[in-house]
């Protein structure tokens, strides 16, 4: 056998060979591209609402637009929103104004933490603004800013590439999962509802509809949307970092290595979003997902303070930290 | 017939796979040209042969979509193959497979292609040819089998927990090699149009497989 064998591994060791310096030489000139200039972003952070402040939203911005800078876009000091800066027409003007700055090969980003809310009848989500809230029994809901508001201010502007990260109760409810399903509930937790499911469940489960999306003629969505929760889900303040329990460990992945699956230096929107998650599953989430927290939702169940963030769907990404 | 017989080994190779025929062998003092060791005459006789396999395959490609560039990729796969066929035909080849897809490099203006992976089934068909007619010893007890079919993969976008169902077309072109009457390897150019989201991806590779057959062979 040993003989056989020997005599006829020549030619296949040398087919092997030569395929396998084909196949190297297709890859040597992927080099990647320089990094571009134009790459803009917005930070907005709300923390001192006139009703229900936050903690934490003025330092995740700040630490984002800090990150961002050293990271490849370019964050102006006047697109950092604050506070009761950060209302909605100058957020809507801010975003108006990429359009002086940018070209087709641009990159544009939103980067938001405050207060979210979602619509219990239609599951409309909401981002709210410094001027969404009047008083503690006073909202102004002209003011909030629904998914459909900001794909049309985003999607005004002329440029390449749009990402949106909100960091905010129910902000899941911005995200289009496109020809996917996600395998996680909407509200995610061993208490809530359910956990995340393995691909080949969800298959098996939702066949008709995945097999309906997979040979429908989509696009992927325009803007790549990362929210902190889930579309029912709450997301919190961490104290012990003292940040957005997600934008603490979205701001990690700008550094940890460990967040560069592939060591390229380049952390993509994907991977940065993979890094939190894997990280608020490992840190937040266990801490909370048998606790219930001191609140209920509106029908009187205790709330549990575990929440999962959530991505859009479709088949592009976008370099999130250029770290070269 | 002298004139086939000068041909160089790529000529009769390319006669082999065209006309599903080969020249007699150098050195043959027979004329004329003789159906293929294990072609369709002899296969009517032969009993079916079922084997089994393993496989690891590297790739490299290219995905795309509308209005935005085609950028290449890197992908692996390891899938367990079950065949059922005769010396000249694979009935169907069904495969069971596990694979990635790495990320694609990044355009200038830092977009690229998302990394998924997942299972994959997949149903092939197409014919084999011995190469016993080529004169070539190296090749005497090798067989090319030439395969296309399609598939469907469950896969999860990496580390999110988007699922979605790729749909595919899989080319495949194995040359096996008998290691013992049981056993053989062999090595494939298996190629895949895979359609994932709004994108399409080609890929294209190298597979080395480990091939057990059950039943004896008829020798020729």
């Amino acid at each position: 056998m040993s003989g056989t064998m020997s005599k006829h591994s020549g030619p296949f060791a040398a087919l092997l060979f030569g395929l396998a310096t084909i196949f190297l030489f297709a890859f040597q000139s992927c080099a990647l591209p320089a990094a571009p200039a134009d790459r803009y972003a917005i930070v907005i952070g709300i923390a001192a609402y006139p009703a229900y402040p936050l903690k934490y939203p003025v330092d995740d911005a700040n630490d984002m637009a800090t990150l961002l800078r050293s990271t490849g876009w370019t964050v102006d000091s006047a697109d950092v929103l604050l506070d009761s800066v950060a209302t909605r027409s100058a957020i809507q003007t801010a975003i108006a104004a990429f359009t002086s700055k940018v070209g087709s090969n641009s990159s544009i980003l939103v980067y938001y933490s405050g207060h979210g809310a979602i619509s219990s009848d239609d599951k409309t989500a909401y981002m709210i603004p410094y001027d969404g809230i009047i008083s503690p029994d006073g909202y102004d809901m002209t003011k909030w800013i629904t998914a459909a508001d900001i794909d049309g201010w985003l999607n005004a502007i002329p440029c390449s590439n749009r990402i949106l990260i909100l960091d905010s109760c129910y902000s899941g409810g911005f995200v289009d999962t496109s020809a996917s399903t996600d395998a996680a509930p909407a509200n995610y937790g061993p208490n809530d509802g359910g956990v995340t499911k393995g691909s080949i469940s969800i298959a098996l489960a939702d066949a008709s509809g995945l097999l309906a999306k997979a040979f429908s003629d989509s696009s992927d969505p325009s803007i790549l949307t990362i929210s902190a929760a889930g579309m029912l889900e709450p997301s919190y303040d961490d104290e012990g970092h003292l940040h957005g329990a997600f934008t603490y460990w979205l701001l990690q992945a700008g550094s940890d290595s460990s967040a560069d699956r592939d060591g390229n230096k380049l952390v993509t929107a994907t991977e940065a979003y993979a890094y939190a998650k894997d990280k608020l599953l490992t840190n937040w989430d266990v801490l909370f997902s048998s606790t219930p927290t001191s609140v209920t939702d509106s029908s009187g169940n205790p709330i549990y303070a575990d929440f999962l963030p959530r991505i859009s769907g479709g088949s592009g990404d976008i370099v999130l930290y250029d770290n070269r | 017939m002298t004139t086939i017989q000068r041909q160089s080994g790529l000529w009769t190779l390319l006669l082999v796979l065209a006309t599903g025929i080969a020249a007699a062998p150098l050195g043959s003092q027979e004329l004329g040209i003789r159906p293929l060791a294990g072609a369709t005459q002899a296969a009517a006789q032969d009993p079916s042969l079922w084997s089994f396999s393993l496989e690891a395959a590297g790739f490299g490609g290219t995905t795309g979509m509308a209005g935005r560039p085609c950028l290449t990729r890197a992908a692996y796969s390891i899938s367990a193959n079950f065949a059922l066929g005769n010396e000249a035909w694979t009935y169907f080849a069904l495969g069971l497979d596990g694979f990635a897809l790495g990320e694609s490099i990044p355009d200038p203006s830092l977009f690229l292609y998302r990394a998924y992976g997942g299972n994959s089934i997949y149903l092939e068909t197409g014919p084999r040819f011995g190469l016993g007619g080529l004169g070539l010893r190296l090749f005497a007890k090798s067989r090319v089998e030439i395969l296309g079919g399609a598939g469907i993969a469950a896969t999860e976008d990496t580390g999110t927990t988007l699922v979605s169902l790729v749909p595919f077309l899989r080319f495949d072109a194995r040359l096996h090699s008998p290691i013992s009457s049981n056993w053989s390897w062999s090595v494939g150019l298996p190629a895949e149009l895979q359609k994932h989201a709004a994108a399409t991806t080609f890929i294209a590779g190298l597979s080395l497989a480990i091939v057990w057959t059950p039943q004896k062979e008829t020798k020729k």
